[in-house]
Formats: structure tokens, C-alpha cells, sequence
């Protein structure tokens, strides 16, 4: 029965072995007036803007973009340009801003984007996990991994830098991840052993299911990847280039 | 100069810092001084080319560019230097007031050319007109045997950071460039323009850093390295900033950007341009030159630099082209369409637009769309579009100080637009195969022009 449940568990994340080594970001940012004030325009944002590539976030003042995978970091680093001129672009014709805090003002406005996952989140949490969840932003990297040993492997040494990288990625003085933490009790990434280890951790932590629903600072992806999530929103391509370069020199990319 | 001077150290280092700031501080003081008067445009050239001689070592060609450069100085008090690389050297042109005279530059650039060639034909050596030089090594490239050309190369070698990709291709191709020295496999074509003012200065390089991305595209030639294709339209400008980047992650983490391409923002005014140049490491030691150091390393895509009593504009952008006849007419694009955004006041486009039309056009060249500006919004279209449109613009400038007669040397970017820029052409000559022969390559540059 126990096999049945871990076969089920892995057949919830696609890795692609044309994928290995290739890297993802997914960056959040924030919707701003002229004072820099969020503003809670992401279903106007993502109507005006038309593109796949960006997507909501729990919190309405917010957008996500995300880059194809990519193995040249050159082209890695133009897709997250051509991302910037469009939200630049949409944000002039909406009328708003786009800043990409780290921690937003505790004032902000706490508006939800009306999703029936992101109501459920809401009904779950307490008013001051919502707080902390609406108030932080980062970018998170994805690695690809051909299989679930690699994706192990992969995890496993990111694990053990998981307070460098975080060090690096932190602009707030430790604020950014404090909130995180606030609203991710289980936010540290656990060791596994093996398959049945992880699988055992999801269960426990209630993301067997829904490998999404793992909120770990680094964490196996249902894309195939391993995705760290540790690092602070930045608007510096280079910067996060620079995380990318000093993951891959830890993994040997 | 012994090499303990030029060493460099925190010592070193602060008195460069401070010399550099009160010749800066001087300049300020006397801004009036680089007033000139409206109504000239005085515009020179420079220009590297390569020596290439085939089947010979590589310290015989650069005695061969030694020879060469030292009889147009003693024998004709022409223009030329040595530069980098071993087999390199640069030509230059006095300024010339275009506005009255552009001829006159069109001639002694030409004249400068032939004469170099010529030299170069008595010792059985040819011109190499391109951007990359494709036939010498990748690591190791051969340099100049001068002080500065060896410490600067190693300065940048030695503190570069130890997990910066040092890799380029698209689509696959890897070659490693991780050696600073390759600059010097690197060719430029440098239109220095004269500012009327230091405000002007500061505009004029704005203005450049916004539009010449749309000249990057249709004028890349640097693809090929080490007899590799990178599959980039210019790969020059990325090398370079991928082989001297040795900010530390604290650095970029603060926003620090590269001295080498773009900066964060559109400059200010002249001091904060002079406060960006103090922000980074002089490497030599020479605080009598610690000015014109200063500025020298600081290898923006357009930088100001000063020659006596003028602000002069220079234009890094371009590489080498083909022939004289390509880099005349992108002057003419470049000096058009600087003119058409002075009189019509054009607004600057934000720099996030400008930096991913700038590297998509290195990348990609014109097979990829670039951003426009379109009655107060942007627009993303067909690069052939893209350029087109602004070399209607670079026109419309022309015509509005007295140029407009010069019009038709646009003509062959405009043939550009269909042909690609010379890297294409170049391409095309291999069918896409991702490594070529030198015979291949030898033959290839010949056809196209660029080995003459």
C-alpha cells in the first residue's frame, strides 16, 4: 500500500531530462502608486499585460513573472530584461508602478487575489500569517533535474548552504525571511534519505497530495526542479545571476 | 615606468583616487572653458584594425604592426598606435567640422586606411576588418609587450569572480573566454564627436546609450572566435564585460553595475559621471595621468572623454566594419539620429527598454524584435522595422543641419536591413557549421571584404 502511495507521490512532479541543468526564476513584485504605496491591481495588471509569463500571487498588490528554462545565462538574464520592459510597459499604461521590495509596509492593503486556493490559504491562516504572507516578496530559482535521485542529490547540498544563500539573498536585514517564517511554520528544509523519506516528510507535513503546499526554502517542484526560495526580491538581473552562478558552482553545473 | 608604480595597491590606489579628483574638481571649476561655439560639429575617427600575415608566427606579425606603425608616424606624421593585441593597431583621424567639411574627414579617414594597408602590403600583410579576430587563440591571446597591456589583462584575471560563467554560445555552442586578454582579439570603430558644453556631454552620451542598440543590431560583426561560431550578432562588448567583471557579490548586491556597456541610469550631469568613474579600482599607478586612466577604463558604450579644452563624445558601440564605406554611413546614422533626438527633444526611453534592446541586439542582432517608441508609448516590432524607422529619423537629422546631401551613404544600411548585418553575411558563408577551417575562415574574410 505504502509502495501504491509513493508511486503516487512521484508521479506528482515532471522531470524531464532535457531539462537538467537548465534554470527558471520566478520573481515577485510588487504594484505601486506614485508614492509607492501597494496597490492591489494584479487581475487589472495581468489583463492589460496578456502574457503568460506573469501570474498572480496570494496578495492582489502583487505579480509573479517566471522565465523559460534556460542553460545559457546570457539568454537566461535577456528573458528576465524582456520581463522587466513589460511590466514596465503595462504598469505605464495601467497607470501604476512596479517596485520590487523585499518587505512591503505593514499598512499595505491585505486584499487576497480571488482565487478558490488562495480563500482556502486564507480561511487556514491567522491575521498575522496573511500580514506576513502579503507583505514579502522574493525570487525563487529552479534547477532542473533528471530524475528524483538527482533532484535528491541536487537538494541535499543546497540543504547545507541554505544560510549562505540565504545571507546573500537577504536585504532586509533578516525581516523578509522572519515574516516567511511567521507565515511558514515548516519553512526548513528537512534532510531525506532517500524516496520514502521524502515522501514520508510530505505526508507528515501535509503536502503528499499537493507537492505545492511544501513551503520548505528549498523544495522539490512539481516542474522537475529544485527550487530555492530563499532569496529576497531584487530589481538587479545581475544579482540574481550572480545566485544562479554561485548555485551552480555548488552542484557542479 | 617601473613595474612597482603601476603596481596596484590601497596606497596606490587612494592617491589615484585623488589625483583623479582634482583634475575632475578643475574641470568642473572651468566648465566654461569647454563652451564651444554652435554651428560646428566637429567629428574624428578611430579605428582598429588587425594585421594578418598566414603562415608565420604570431610575434613576426606583430613586428610587421610594429613597422607599420612606426613608419606612418616618422615617415608621414600620420595618426596610428599600437593597441592591445599583438597584431593589432589603431588609426585615427584629426577632427574635422563636418557641418562645413565632410569630405574632408571622408578623405583623410580614407587616406589614413590606405596608407596603413599599403604599409602592411609591403611586408606581405594584410588588413583585418572585422570585430573578433577569428584566426588567433582564445587563451592566451598574444599582447602587446607593454606594461600596462600586460598588468591591466592580469588585474582583471587575477580578482575576476571565481563563479562567473566565463562561457559564450547560443544555442548550445560553448567556447570558454575566460582569459581578459581576449580584448584583445577585439576590434572597434570609434566616432568621437566634440560636445558644446559639459551639459551637452552628458546629454549627447544619453542619447547614445538609448539608441545605439538599433546600431549594434544591424552593424554586429563579432561572431566568430577561435575559428568557433558563438552564434552572437557582436559578442565583443559581452566578452569583454564577462571577462572583467570583478565586482564582488557584496558589490552587485549594493547595485553595482559593470564600467564596461551600460550603466544603472542615465547620467545626471558631469559629476556623476565622475563619481561613477571613482568607483572603481584604477589598477595602474600614474597619478599625473590618473584623469585620463580613469576615463580609459571606464569602457562604457559611449564615454566622454577630454582632449585639451573639448569635451569629446566617443562612440565605443560598433565594431570594425567591413569597409570604410559601412563605418561612414553608421556615422552618418549615429550623428543623424543624435541630431533628430536634439532638435525634436525626443523623450529618453527608460533604461530597462534600452537594456534588453541593447542585448538582444548583440544576441540576436535583427532577428529578433526591438522596442520602440510610439507617440508616448512603447511598442515592441520587427527589428527590420525597428531599424528602418530609425534611420528615416537619422535622415530627418541629417537634413536639419545642412547634412542632408550625405543622405544616400545611408543607403547600404538600408541594404542591411534585407542582407543582415555583416556577422550574417558572414555566417551565411558556412552554412550554419558551428566550427570552420582557417582556409574556410581566410576565404570567407576575403569575400566579404574583411581581409584586404
Amino acid at each position: 500500500m505504502k509502495i501504491d502511495a509513493i508511486r503516487r507521490f512521484m508521479r506528482r512532479f515532471d522531470f524531464r531530462k532535457e531539462f537538467e541543468g537548465y534554470i527558471g526564476i520566478e520573481r515577485e513584485r510588487f504594484l505601486v502608486d506614485k508614492d509607492g504605496m501597494p496597490i492591489p491591481q494584479a487581475d487589472l495588471f495581468l489583463t492589460a499585460a496578456g502574457d503568460k509569463r506573469f501570474a498572480h500571487e496570494l496578495s492582489r498588490c502583487q505579480i509573479e513573472d517566471r522565465t523559460e528554462p534556460h542553460r545559457d545565462i546570457m539568454r537566461l538574464k535577456l528573458n528576465l530584461f524582456e520581463n522587466d520592459s513589460l511590466v514596465y510597459k503595462t504598469t505605464s499604461e495601467i497607470g501604476s508602478g512596479a517596485a520590487m521590495y523585499e518587505v512591503a509596509s505593514a499598512t499595505m492593503p491585505l486584499e487576497v487575489y480571488p482565487t478558490p486556493r488562495y480563500e482556502n490559504i486564507v480561511k487556514r491562516i491567522t491575521r498575522e500569517q496573511l500580514i506576513a504572507a502579503c507583505r514579502v516578496a522574493g525570487v525563487h530559482i529552479h534547477i532542473g533535474v533528471r530524475d528524483m535521485n538527482e533532484a535528491l542529490v541536487v537538494y541535499g547540498i543546497l540543504r547545507e548552504k541554505l544560510s549562505e544563500l540565504s545571507h546573500l539573498g537577504d536585504h532586509s536585514s533578516g525581516e523578509r525571511l522572519t515574516l516567511y517564517k511567521t507565515m511558514a511554520t515548516k519553512w526548513e528544509p528537512p534532510t531525506y534519505a532517500n524516496v520514502e523519506d521524502f515522501y514520508e516528510v510530505a505526508r507528515i507535513h501535509g503536502f503528499d497530495d499537493s507537492p505545492r503546499n511544501c513551503w520548505h526554502l528549498i523544495r522539490i517542484s512539481v516542474h522537475g526542479t529544485v527550487e530555492c526560495r530563499m532569496f529576497g526580491a531584487t530589481d538587479q538581473a545581475d544579482e540574481i545571476i550572480n545566485w544562479v552562478e554561485l548555485i551552480q558552482s555548488h552542484i557542479h553545473v | 615606468m617601473s613595474k612597482e608604480k603601476l603596481m596596484h595597491n590601497e596606497v596606490n590606489e587612494k592617491e589615484m583616487r585623488f589625483a583623479f579628483k582634482e583634475k575632475a574638481d578643475e574641470v568642473l571649476c572651468q566648465a566654461d572653458s569647454f563652451e564651444k561655439r554652435i554651428g560646428t560639429l566637429r567629428v574624428g575617427f578611430e579605428s582598429e584594425v588587425g594585421i594578418w600575415k598566414d603562415n608565420v608566427p604570431y610575434y613576426e606579425i606583430g613586428v610587421i604592426r610594429d613597422k607599420v606603425v612606426d613608419r606612418v608616424k616618422s615617415v608621414y606624421g600620420g595618426e596610428a598606435d599600437v593597441e592591445l593585441g599583438l597584431t593589432q593597431l589603431e588609426l585615427r583621424t584629426a577632427p574635422y567640422d563636418i557641418l562645413s567639411d565632410f569630405e574632408a574627414l571622408d578623405r583623410e579617414y580614407r587616406k589614413e586606411f590606405e596608407r596603413n594597408r599599403f604599409l602592411a602590403g609591403n611586408f606581405g600583410a594584410s588588413i583585418l576588418r572585422i570585430g573578433s579576430n577569428p584566426l588567433l587563440p582564445v587563451i592566451d591571446t598574444p599582447r602587446t609587450d607593454k606594461l600596462k597591456y600586460q598588468l591591466v589583462p592580469d588585474y582583471q584575471n587575477m580578482y575576476r569572480r571565481k563563479t562567473i560563467t566565463t562561457t559564450i554560445g547560443i544555442n548550445g555552442k560553448v567556447i570558454e573566454i575566460g582569459d581578459a586578454s581576449i580584448v584583445s582579439l577585439f576590434q572597434s570603430f570609434q566616432v568621437n564627436l566634440e560636445a558644446k558644453s559639459l551639459d551637452d556631454a552628458i546629454a549627447k552620451m544619453n542619447r547614445s546609450f538609448m539608441f545605439a542598440p538599433y546600431l549594434m543590431a544591424i552593424g554586429g560583426n563579432s561572431r566568430y572566435l577561435g575559428l568557433q561560431d558563438t552564434g552572437w550578432n557582436d559578442l565583443r562588448i559581452v566578452a569583454w564585460e564577462l571577462s572583467h567583471d570583478t565586482r564582488t557579490s557584496d558589490d552587485i548586491k549594493r547595485g553595482m553595475g559593470l564600467r564596461i556597456g551600460l550603466p544603472e541610469k542615465y547620467f545626471e550631469d558631469m559629476t556623476d559621471y565622475f563619481e561613477r568613474i571613482l568607483k572603481y579600482p584604477f589598477i595602474l599607478h600614474d597619478p599625473e595621468h590618473a584623469f585620463k586612466i580613469g576615463i580609459g577604463l571606464h569602457w562604457l558604450d559611449t564615454r566622454v572623454k577630454f582632449i585639451g579644452n573639448s569635451a569629446v563624445v566617443e562612440l565605443r558601440a560598433l565594431p570594425t566594419q567591413p569597409t570604410i564605406e559601412n563605418e561612414l554611413a553608421l556615422t552618418l546614422f549615429y550623428i543623424g539620429r543624435l541630431i533628430y533626438a536634439e532638435a525634436t527633444n525626443e523623450p529618453f526611453l527608460p533604461m530597462v527598454i534600452v537594456r534588453e534592446n541593447r542585448l538582444s541586439s548583440l544576441m540576436f542582432g535583427l532577428a529578433k524584435p526591438l522596442w520602440v517608441a510610439e507617440s508616448g508609448k512603447y511598442i515592441k516590432v520587427d527589428a527590420r522595422d525597428a531599424v528602418r524607422r530609425e534611420l528615416s529619423r537619422a535622415g530627418f537629422g541629417l537634413k536639419t543641419v545642412g547634412l542632408g546631401c550625405h543622405i544616400d551613404i545611408l543607403e547600404s544600411l538600408y541594404s542591411r536591413i534585407d542582407n543582415g548585418s555583416p556577422s550574417d553575411v558572414l555566417s551565411r558563408h558556412f552554412d550554419n557549421c558551428s566550427s570552420v577551417c582557417k582556409e574556410e575562415m581566410l576565404e570567407a574574410l576575403k569575400i566579404t571584404g574583411m581581409l584586404v
